[in-house]
């Protein structure tokens, strides 16, 4: 190449930058539309609108409005009658033969607006031979919308056919068929096949007609496995009558039975607490029992002495455990009672109680009592029970009040570290070595293999500056493929926000809040030491504009009065629930909530970490997917809706799916509210900015769209609970791996992936552009160093972790593409680009820096750069309306100014990271207190 | 003497006793302050007093004590209401007659010598709070009051003399209110205008669901005020008086319901009728919804007539109850 094309080069990409710069500052933000149709929405109302200008402006106006309103038949006539003049309606007919799923569900949507019987026809045709699964949920929604009943036994077909996911959305969306979908239903149910069933007990859920009641009833007495629980439980929320029958209270499943208490528990009558008071004795469903019993107990406490009495008669020893742990929930009340006269009986039942393991009220009562002879009273019993019980004395130990912890003769434990695991450790090590060896070796040795000649022939320095000649040629190779795989991505990125917001579009919110359309959602919100923004953030949390989410709180052995500020805030109280462990997490103290509240639920657990807290959140769920959120990062109201419909859209099962991540300086918040986006002051925040925007928000579109998406931050992602309960869960040391990670978030995604490729199992990760969360990032140097090194040495650790991954076939995309790519350019890389500055340097001090070099390396790594972030900012101005005018030039300033200075910066904090990934890990093993939930 | 008016005397004593009894029970446990039920009983006494002709009352309420209760704990807003009861205690000449009456209203009666005048009395007294540091947050006061001397002699006598005077005073507060919070009405100046009955308020974070309420309520007589979070709605709720609120459920801030809460915390907002539309009616929402004594919840997308009607209907059923003050 000569002197005059790399200058046309450069001219070149400073053209683009420029055109670029410009692009982006003058990039439409939506308001007009806004304007447009507040201009226009009086039309609307009166009924006097006829469709003018471009007809596709006009129909996104028309489902805004009809989402809002309903127009009268006037304006419904006449913008009707437009449409079939301008040949609209049978455009769309035909598009729903085209070959872009897109187009077939506009068509769809549209047909179900404005179609009449013969359109209806066409699409009960379509929905016959279509196979796209979210095409065939837009084609049932129109067919429901036009209610063309004749189309029933194809969308039931169809249904049969569905994942139960699906099942769920028609079941619900056949609901608008009214009495003809009840009674084609009964009709169908009475000789019903068995591949059937699934979809009609769906059905049952929305509408319980005399034929399903039947069918349910059968079901659940003799039906198979997965079907007979299903059918119980829709019983029990539907039907309770029916559970309290003799045949499911003797039923032989133990499940059933489970269920059978609950709905005895559901009508608070002594009849029936004699009843579940003999079902304590049911070992196999016992659990299920106890709270059956204390719930009915809860709702009449005038029966808690029936209960009380059989406490004192029975002599079996079983019954007493389990009546011990049904009256727990008011442990309160016999403790007040023991210093009486008549508190010897009570004294038995306290002890009982204790001795299942209900210490956190105990210890909170104590703590809380001032009458002097009820506290003598009572530490002269808890000095006589430390022996008995097993790890009565720790719980005291951590959470007893300083000087009552004196009396009883015990001192607040000292803080160890954890054991480490050597071996593994010694096997990453290995790795890490190895991998610094390559970065550094592999070049030197290949020049020097090329190159022996030179050697023999030339005097030693000589040889280094050739070395270091080539070595700049090799930079400007490496930066350009690096940008160059960057700018790829971004374009790739574009097509993939276009088709975002494509398929947005087509979510009327009438759509979406169908019965059953979006998934449910638990959102986790792990709180440690939090209490001064937990009440404004979980404030915002339970503001969020989606229909069918909760949210759990899990308190994660706060030291501060996280928990009691929640208490006192929503006036909680303490409730009993049986928890699944299926993933293995430290003990759960307490459940708290409100039914003023019914959204939440916080959960006070010991310390173990914010991933231990995470489990605990997913083991509680019950929803289809579960939000790991950070505690202080800021959910926008319709980031979940957005989320979930990007969830709707996939063909496949998707697993996982993440949001953008925004930092929040420089906005306004007030009370959990984002009330002005804007961009912070503080330049290094400014810096972080742009590079949010690039690296998470554009890229990774990208990468979801080649299927190698491994990172979702664990400030807001989304997973499928039931696939995270099979991998265990997120990574801890308490649990499956025994192993705990700097880098929960992406070990998560990794391991998941590798599970759905194990099983062979479809499957996808998504990244919605469109749904943002907000959370603060680091204003200063050190905190900022602090946070890149732990997410370095995250991404190392995750590396070797899963090192079979690496160029494995099996792992498709995932191990071909991603895996190799976080090696080279975000692993060993930075090593690589280190060197490269150096030698520039030494090029410099050396005078071998001619014009040539020097400019091929501008271009590379500064040029392309910033062509890359620029390009990355545009497409994330795509996703309109954030920022305003003046913050869109400075970002555009910022992220040409990155490319010089924060970018070399963020090359050293990774270096930084891989050695002391290197280094003994002392940041590893987290400070935990000693032996809490070891036995 | 017979037995039966025997036993009616008993009676009568032991219900002046319980009266007594009540007196003394009747104390407000947070400011230490005697309740409503004290001060009327103080008024009907006070008519066969001499210094009826030139005793006066003043209601005064805080203004801002939602923002508090809001952001903070409730422990805090009491301590805030126990502060503007020492205060009050402090800057009266009879701190003895300083009434707690309501959840943040109090009452001063003034039946003793010296007399102030009354009008600068009350305004020094409003203006005192603007002035004071002892509150936590900026306070300020609205204050209603009442002459005796203004009462018909028919009345003054009657034992519904109580009454008349309460609900004048708190008819006057109203108005105060209702021209902004911070001032004070003293006389019968102002008389209720249409104006503020028809009033509707409409809360919404989205603009075109605004935009097509407020089209269907233009040409009904209403005159509509917008809000788009509830921290807003309540605000200017406080400050308008409105007849009528239309909320969205998920609002910003403050979702329908906690807003609900909120107005019924407060005794002038407590009567104003809710209309909640939401985009996916459930059981659950509808069963919270009715506890708070919200019935009409409406399921997006709206119908407009529905909406204009529904708007007649509840502010000509409610206009009653809040024409009564309280």
């Amino acid at each position: 190449m000569d002197y005059s094309t790399i200058l046309d080069i450069t001219w070149f990409f400073s053209g683009l930058i420029l055109v670029m710069v410009l692009l982006n500052i003058f990039q439409s933000d939506g308001k007009a539309h806004q304007r447009e149709i507040l201009s226009e929405s009086h039309k609307f109302l009166t009924g006097e609108i006829s469709p003018a200008g471009r007809m596709s402006k006009f129909l996104k106006m028309y489902l805004d409005v009809t989402d809002r309103i309903l127009l009268n038949e006037k304006a419904n006539t006449s913008i009707r009658s437009v449409m079939t003049r301008s040949g609209r309606i049978d455009t769309w007919k035909q598009n729903l033969n085209a070959k872009t799923a897109v187009k077939r569900m506009r068509a769809a949507l549209y047909l179900g607006h404005f179609g009449t019987a013969a359109e209806a026809l066409a699409l009960s045709e379509r929905l016959e031979t279509e196979s796209s699964r979210i095409v065939i949920i837009y084609l049932i929604y129109a067919l429901s919308r036009l209610r063309f009943a004749p189309s029933l036994p194809i969308i039931l077909e169809k249904a049969i056919r569905a994942t139960a996911e699906d099942q769920l959305r028609i079941a619900g969306l056949c609901q608008n068929f009214g009495p003809d979908f009840t009674r084609l239903l009964g009709r169908r149910v009475e000789n019903a096949k068995k591949s059937e069933i699934p979809f009609y007990l769906t059905a049952a859920r929305f509408n319980l007609s005399l034929e399903l009641t039947l069918l349910l009833t059968e079901q659940a007495k003799t039906g198979v496995w997965p079907m007979r629980r299903d059918a119980a439980q829709i019983l029990l929320e539907k039907a309770p009558h029916i559970l309290r029958k003799k045949s499911f209270l003797d039923h032989t499943d133990h499940d059933i039975r489970a269920l059978a208490y609950q709905a005895l528990a559901s009508q608070p009558t002594k009849e029936n607490l004699t009843l579940l008071h003999a079902s304590l004795t049911d070992t196999e469903a016992r659990e299920s029992a106890i709270i059956a019993c204390s719930t009915l107990l809860r709702k009449k406490p005038e029966f808690l002495p029936e209960s009380i009495a059989l406490f004192m008669k029975t002599p079996d020893e079983e019954m007493k455990k389990s009546l011990a742990r049904v009256l727990a929930f008011r442990l309160e009340l016999f403790l007040q009672n023991l210093a009486n006269e008549k508190g010897g009986i009570y004294k038995e039942l306290v002890t009982s109680i204790l001795r299942q393991g209900e210490f956190s009220t105990f210890i909170e009562f104590l703590n809380a009592t001032k009458d002097p002879d009820l506290l003598s009273t009572l530490l002269d019993l808890t000095q006589a029970l430390i022996p008995e019980l097993p790890g009565f004395d720790r719980e005291l130990q951590h959470y007893l009040n300083e000087d009552l912890l004196k009396r009883i003769g015990l001192k607040r434990p000292e803080l160890i570290p954890e054991k480490r695991n050597l071996k593994k450790e010694q096997i990453t090590f290995r790795l890490l070595l190895g991998g610094l060896l390559i970065a550094f070796l592999t070049f030197p040795l290949i020049f020097t293999v090329l190159h022996l000649g030179l050697i023999r022939d030339h005097h030693w320095l000589q040889f280094i500056k050739t070395f270091i000649v080539q070595f700049n040629y090799l930079m400007v190779y490496y930066s350009g493929t690096l940008n160059g795989i960057y700018i790829l991505i971004t374009i790739f990125s574009i097509f993939g926000i276009r088709k975002q917001l494509r398929h947005w579009s087509l979510k009327t919110a009438h759509f979406l809040s169908r019965p059953g359309m979006l998934p449910s959602i638990t959102i986790i919100a792990p709180a440690f030491n939090e209490e001064a923004t937990i009440i404004e953030s979980s404030n915002s949390l339970l503001n969020l504009k989606y229909s069918n989410y909760d949210l759990v709180i899990v308190n994660d052995g706060s030291r501060d009065s996280t928990l009691n500020t929640l208490i006192r805030h929503y006036d909680l109280h303490k409730i009993d629930l049986k928890l699944r462990e299926t993933i293995k997490t430290r003990n759960v103290r307490g459940f708290y909530a409100n039914p003023g509240h019914p959204r939440l639920l916080v959960i006070d657990k010991v310390n173990g970490g914010k991933a231990d807290s995470l489990n605990v959140g997913i083991n509680i769920s019950n929803a289809d997917y579960v939000c790991g959120i950070d505690a202080d990062s800021l959910l926008e109201p319709e980031a979940l809706t957005k989320i979930a419909a990007n969830i709707l859209d996939s063909e496949i099962e998707c697993v996982a799916a993440g949001g953008n991540i925004l930092p929040v300086n420089g906005c306004s918040v007030s009370r959990g509210h984002l009330d002005r986006i804007g961009i912070p002051r503080n330049p290094i925040a400014q810096f972080q900015t742009t590079e949010y925007l690039r690296a998470f928000l554009t890229s990774r579109v990208g990468w979801a769209d080649m299927n190698s998406l491994l990172v979702i931050s664990g400030a807001f992602g989304v997973f499928k609970r039931r696939r995270l309960i099979e991998i265990g869960g997120y990574l801890t040391s308490s649990g499956k791996f025994q192993k705990d990670t700097v880098g929960e978030d992406m070990e998560l995604v990794v391991r998941l992936v590798r599970h759905m490729h194990r099983y062979g199992r479809a499957h996808k990760v998504q990244y919605s552009v469109l749904a943002n969360c907000w959370t603060e990032v680091p204003e200063s140097l050190k905190i900022l160093y602090r946070q890149r090194d732990r997410w370095q040495r995250g991404l190392l650790d995750i590396l070797t972790f899963h090192r079979k991954m690496i160029f494995n076939p099996y792992f498709k995309e995932a191990g071909m593409i991603a895996f190799p790519y976080f090696i080279l350019f975000e692993g060993i890389g930075p090593l690589i680009e280190l060197q490269g500055y150096i030698m520039v340097i030494l090029a410099a001090i050396f005078g071998l820096l001619n014009g040539k070099i020097a400019l091929l390396l501008f271009i590379a790594a500064i040029m392309m750069g910033m062509v890359n972030s620029l390009l990355a900012l545009y497409a994330s101005g795509l996703q309109r309306p954030l920022f305003s005018l003046r913050d869109k030039l400075r970002l555009s300033i910022m992220a040409i100014i990155e490319n010089i200075g924060y970018r070399q910066l963020q090359l050293y904090i990774r270096v930084a990271g891989y050695i002391n990934s290197l280094k003994r890990p002392k940041g590893w093993g987290t400070m935990v207190r000693k032996g809490i939930g070891a036995s | 003497m017979s037995v039966l008016t025997k036993n009616q005397m008993t009676i009568k004593a032991l219900e002046t006793k319980i009266r007594d009894l009540e007196g003394q029970l009747y104390l407000n446990p947070v400011t230490r302050c005697p309740n409503e039920l004290s001060l009327k009983n103080e008024i009907q006494q006070l008519s066969a007093r001499e210094s009826f002709v030139y005793s006066f009352l003043l209601i005064l309420t805080v203004d801002n004590i939602y923002g508090i209760r809001q952001d903070f704990d409730p422990t805090v807003a009491d301590e805030h209401l126990a502060a503007i009861a020492s205060h009050l205690k402090s800057s009266v000449p009879d701190p003895e007659h300083i009434y707690h009456i309501s959840d943040h209203s109090f009452a001063y009666l003034h039946c003793c010598e010296p007399v102030p005048e009354y009008e600068p009395f009350a305004e020094k007294l409003r203006l005192s709070f603007e002035d004071s540091e002892a509150f936590i947050r900026p306070t300020t006061v609205s204050i209603g009051g009442i002459r005796f001397s203004e009462c018909p002699d028919k009345i003054s006598h009657g034992p519904s003399l109580s009454t008349m005077a309460l609900g004048e005073a708190f008819n006057r507060l109203k108005q105060s209110k209702i021209r902004g919070s911070n001032r004070s009405t003293l006389t019968n100046s102002m008389s209720m205008t249409n104006e503020n009955i028809l009033r509707v308020l409409i809360v919404d974070d989205d603009p075109l669901q605004l935009e097509f309420i407020r089209q269907a309520l233009l040409n009904t007589g209403f005159k509509t005020d917008i809000a788009l979070d509830g921290e807003e709605a309540l605000n200017l709720a406080s400050k308008l008086f409105p007849a009528l609120i239309i909320a969205e459920y998920s609002i910003p801030k403050l979702n329908a319901l906690r807003l609900k809460r909120t107005l019924d915390e407060n005794p002038y907002l407590r009567n104003i009728p809710i209309l909640l539309m939401t985009r996916m009616k459930s059981a659950e929402l509808v069963s919270q919804a009715m506890d708070l004594q919200i019935y009409h919840i409406l399921e997006k997308p709206l119908v407009p007539r529905e909406i204009e009607g529904l708007c007649r209907y509840l502010i000509h059923a409610n206009t009653d109850s809040t024409n009564n003050g309280l």
